[in-house]
């Protein structure tokens, strides 16, 4: 798959976001989101920042609209297929900590292995890869369990690039690390944005890292609707004041 | 490596474990007579071949499939509702074939315990279990959370059991009795002649779960991960409440309602390898359950020399303290953090 060019993956057309149909959180929404660039997505609480994710990534129907990957409709995809084009990154505790960070990462092979799971030797040089692109290849055989926030978050990144997909959907990658692992995390999703070509769509609290570190901002404003643009325009049209208020942060 | 080694010790056991169960009992017979009776050599006395080939085989390989069929449903379910302590009894499946075993007793008064009315309790254990199991099924399409439907499970369970006391209460002393005694397990009542049924029935059940070690990994990434890896959610929590639902019903059907053995075993499991890999779970739990079945049942027939223990006086002595263990030293252990 070549992942280099800077096409949309990702299209929203007239799209609309919310559990009821008929009073839906926001109209019309038409987004893209690249190939090779780093997306984050703010908003206050209850903007609406996790259904727009839910939708995206196929969790939820959108109130209207539609969302097309690749070209095709989301609808038109069975489960297996967006799998292969949708990697998400949560924040979700329920995770087993029994599983070792390599048997968490060779479930992101899951649509590739066969019917009992067994890894071919391909399967293993991506997930290798993948360890080694987000530098927990020595961590192996630790448990889930005995691994710190910071160290999990890299281990489900890896997981999503095992997963060799375009597109990759965070959502809230920095909550619960401190800023050093903050910093490292949002590098990484940049230099795997850049280096792979992938498509990466975060969700954050964190203006600042959002600021330095993205390519373009999507912010929701329940009020005004949604704003899009690189980071120097959307910082110009004020468009973080739906967030701040009128401090000037930047 | 190691995994292998404990696959090699676990499976020496279950040789072991058959052997003693055909040897040992009120009638002790050597190991050597036992060969011979099951390959079809010189045994001293009719009377010992009559035993080992028509009661103690039928009898442990009862233990070994129900073993392995409740150790298996015990995993099933704990990584379906996210919870190391849910077991076959949970979902009230149990309690549902007790209610059809109680309606079948009280409904024929104390003349039920003849040969010819084992099938009518087997049945109704049977219809029981299956009535219950489609409880569950109808909530689990509306109710998406796994532990709200392990809570359903846990209510209608005691529904059923409370009519199981309100039918022992009005019931006739004889019944009240019996029915206490069918409770108690017992992997002696699987006739020669009606094991094949019973064999097919759990290894068609175990052969199912093998099939589902795969998806059965991603649901330990939780719902929101499974769903991205692909796997058909909804299908997949019809399928094992399908399969742990119908094995327990078969096993509680023809051996009571055995405890323990479902909820314990998956954790030994556990401890042993360190992993929560299905792959490399899923049939040393079936080994072990198979083992620790053959050592319950072992234990019921040599502890008491007078006559056989009740089942379930053996299962809690190997199976609570293990479950002790592991919520004691829950913090030391990776996955129930």
């Amino acid at each position: 798959m070549d992942l280099s060019d800077k096409h949309p993956v990702v299209e929203c057309r007239g799209l609309a976001l919310g559990y009821d149909r008929s009073v839906p959180l926001y109209r019309g929404l038409d987004l893209e989101l690249r190939r090779g660039e780093v997306v984050s997505l703010l908003g206050v609480n209850g903007s609406g920042k996790s259904t727009l994710i839910k939708t995206l990534c196929g969790f939820m129907a959108p109130a209207g609209g539609e969302v097309v990957i690749e070209g095709r409709p989301v609808s038109c995809y069975s489960r297996a297929e967006l799998a292969r084009i949708i990697g998400v990154v949560l924040t979700d505790r329920s995770v087993d900590g029994g599983l070792t960070v390599y048997d968490t990462v060779a479930l992101g092979r899951y649509q590739y292995t066969d019917f009992f799971g067994r890894l071919s030797d391909d399967d293993r040089a991506v997930i290798e890869e993948a360890l080694d692109e987000v530098g927990i290849a020595s961590k192996r055989d630790c448990y889930i369990a005995r691994m710190s926030d910071g160290e999990r978050q890299k281990v489900f990144i890896a997981k999503a690039l095992a997963q060799d997909c375009p597109v990759i959907v965070l959502d809230e990658p920095t909550a619960f690390l401190d800023a050093r692992a903050k910093i490292g995390t949002m590098k990484m999703l940049g230099d795997i944005a850049r280096n792979s070509g992938r498509a990466i769509l975060l969700s954050t609290h964190d203006l600042s890292l959002a600021v330095r570190f993205s390519d373009r901002l999507w912010v929701l404003d329940p009020e005004a609707g949604m704003l899009c643009g690189s980071v120097d325009e959307v910082l110009q049209r004020g468009g973080l004041r739906c967030i701040v208020g009128d401090e000037e942060l930047f | 490596m190691r995994v292998s080694v404990i696959y090699i010790t676990v499976s020496a056991a279950i040789v072991a474990l058959v052997a003693l169960n055909l040897a040992a009992g009120s009638v002790e017979i050597p190991l050597s007579q036992v060969w011979a009776s099951l390959t079809g050599g010189d045994v001293e006395s009719r009377v010992w071949h009559t035993i080992v080939v028509r009661s103690r085989l039928p009898q442990a390989l009862t233990a070994l499939m129900a073993g392995a069929s409740l150790a298996c449903c015990g995993l099933l379910l704990q990584t379906l509702f996210a919870n190391p302590l849910a077991d076959p009894a949970i979902l009230g499946v149990s309690s549902g074939a007790s209610l059809g075993v109680a309606l079948v007793m009280f409904a024929w008064g104390g003349a039920v315990g003849t040969a010819a009315s084992t099938l009518t309790v087997v049945g109704g254990a049977f219809v029981g279990a299956l009535a219950v199991l489609a409880v569950i099924i109808a909530f689990a399409s509306t109710v998406r959370s796994g532990v709200m439907l392990l809570v359903v499970g846990l209510m209608v369970g005691y529904m059923a059991s409370s009519a199981v006391s309100l039918l022992s209460f009005m019931g006739a002393a004889d019944s009240v009795k019996m029915f206490a005694v069918w409770g108690m397990g017992d992997f002696s009542s699987v006739s020669l002649s009606r094991l094949p049924w019973f064999a097919v029935m759990t290894a068609a059940g175990l052969l199912w779960s093998l099939m589902l070690m795969k998806p059965l990994n991603a649901m330990l990434l939780g719902e929101r991960y499974c769903r991205n890896l692909g796997v058909g959610l909804g299908r997949m929590r019809v399928a094992v409440l399908l399969l742990t639902g119908g094995l327990t019903a078969v096993v509680t059907a023809f051996c009571g309602p055995v405890s323990f053995l479902g909820l314990a075993v998956p954790h030994v499991a556990r401890l042993a390898t360190g992993s929560s890999n299905h792959q490399v779970l899923m049939p040393l739990v079936m080994m072990m359950g198979a083992a620790a079945a053959l050592l319950c049942n072992l234990m019921t027939v040599t502890l008491d020399a007078s006559g056989v223990l009740p089942l379930n006086v053996v299962t809690p002595l190997l199976g609570a303290p293990v479950i002790i263990y592991v919520i004691v030293n829950k913090r030391k252990i990776p996955y129930f953090n």
